[in-house]
């Protein structure tokens, strides 16, 4: 299809419509970086909950042995040369209330 | 992110890009310095002169190609690649704002730019002109846009606009048919 010609009373009018361009570079930057931080905040926490997890199944994993009274380790532990316990947490008694 | 020393602005923009997709920022600058005035320019007469929102699709358009960037080859569409995302995030952003806005209030938005009293003749055509433009298919309004005010060739806007280039002319030539008559009144004051 031709072009429509244009005569120039015609082209005044479309050539009114002025539109000036914006800059927009640094609010497109800063978007940039805000995501850039979100993504690395997004995987510590993604981390953090993987080790909330992690301690979570370890704390329900001596919950078990404590409650079954299967804790040999707990139930004799090494004595200095005194004969008194190395880690007083290893009482039973104190160790149950602790984690009840 | 890596960043390296751009030697020379007159990189084309498919190698700019290709920069950018292995985390040159420096390079993707270039590219929104580059580009930046006519996406928010086609945004803005598409939004019939609402500048605001045009920035807004502007930062999006590019956001998007720079997620775009990793996955890029060069074929020498960037810029092609950057006006149809524009286009699209303006017809999204015009089928929201129909849903609660109404035409009407489209069709009257008035640019907030600031005009002086010898402006106001040339104001007032402008202003017929932009409302003559908003009442078009957006179809042509598109393709006016991309041909007479940011001089895009009919071969690129094909690609935007997605189709043929004998559409792109005819969809041009319907549309300055029915600028020139519904500004007819305007013409004949010249």
């Amino acid at each position: 299809m031709d072009e429509l010609p244009l005569d120039d009373s015609f082209r005044v009018i479309l050539d009114t419509y002025t539109v000036a361009g914006s800059d927009i570079e640094n609010r497109v930057m800063a978007q940039l970086e805000r995501e850039e931080e979100l993504v690395a905040l997004q995987s510590e926490v993604t981390v953090l909950r993987a080790d909330v997890s992690a301690m979570r199944a370890e704390m329900a994993e001596m919950k078990r042995i404590l409650g079954s009274g299967l804790y040999p380790s707990f139930a004799h532990p090494a004595n200095d040369s005194r004969g008194k316990p190395l880690l007083p947490y290893a009482h039973p008694d104190k160790t149950m209330s602790i984690l009840s | 992110m890596l960043k390296t020393n751009i030697s020379s602005e007159d990189a084309t923009d498919d190698s700019l890009l290709l920069r950018t997709g292995r985390g040159d920022l420096e390079a993707f600058r270039l590219l929104i310095r580059r580009h930046q005035g006519s996406v928010t320019r086609f945004a803005s007469r598409l939004l019939n002169g609402d500048r605001s929102t045009a920035e807004d699709i502007g930062q999006e358009a590019f956001i998007r190609l720079f997620r775009a960037a990793k996955s890029y080859s060069a074929r020498g569409e960037m810029r092609a690649f950057l006006l149809t995302t524009t286009r699209n995030l303006c017809r999204d952003h015009y089928r929201r704002e129909r849903s609660t806005e109404g035409l009407d209030t489209i069709l009257n938005h008035v640019d907030p730019s600031p005009t002086g009293e010898g402006l106001v003749v040339l104001q007032e055509r402008s202003d017929a002109l932009r409302k003559a433009i908003a009442a078009l298919p957006e179809e042509q309004q598109a393709v006016l846009i991309l041909s007479y005010y940011e001089g895009i060739p009919y071969v690129e806007i094909a690609d935007i606009v997605g189709c043929p280039i004998g559409t792109v002319a005819s969809r041009k030539y319907h549309a300055l048919a029915t600028l020139r008559r519904l500004l007819q009144p305007y013409v004949e004051e010249k």
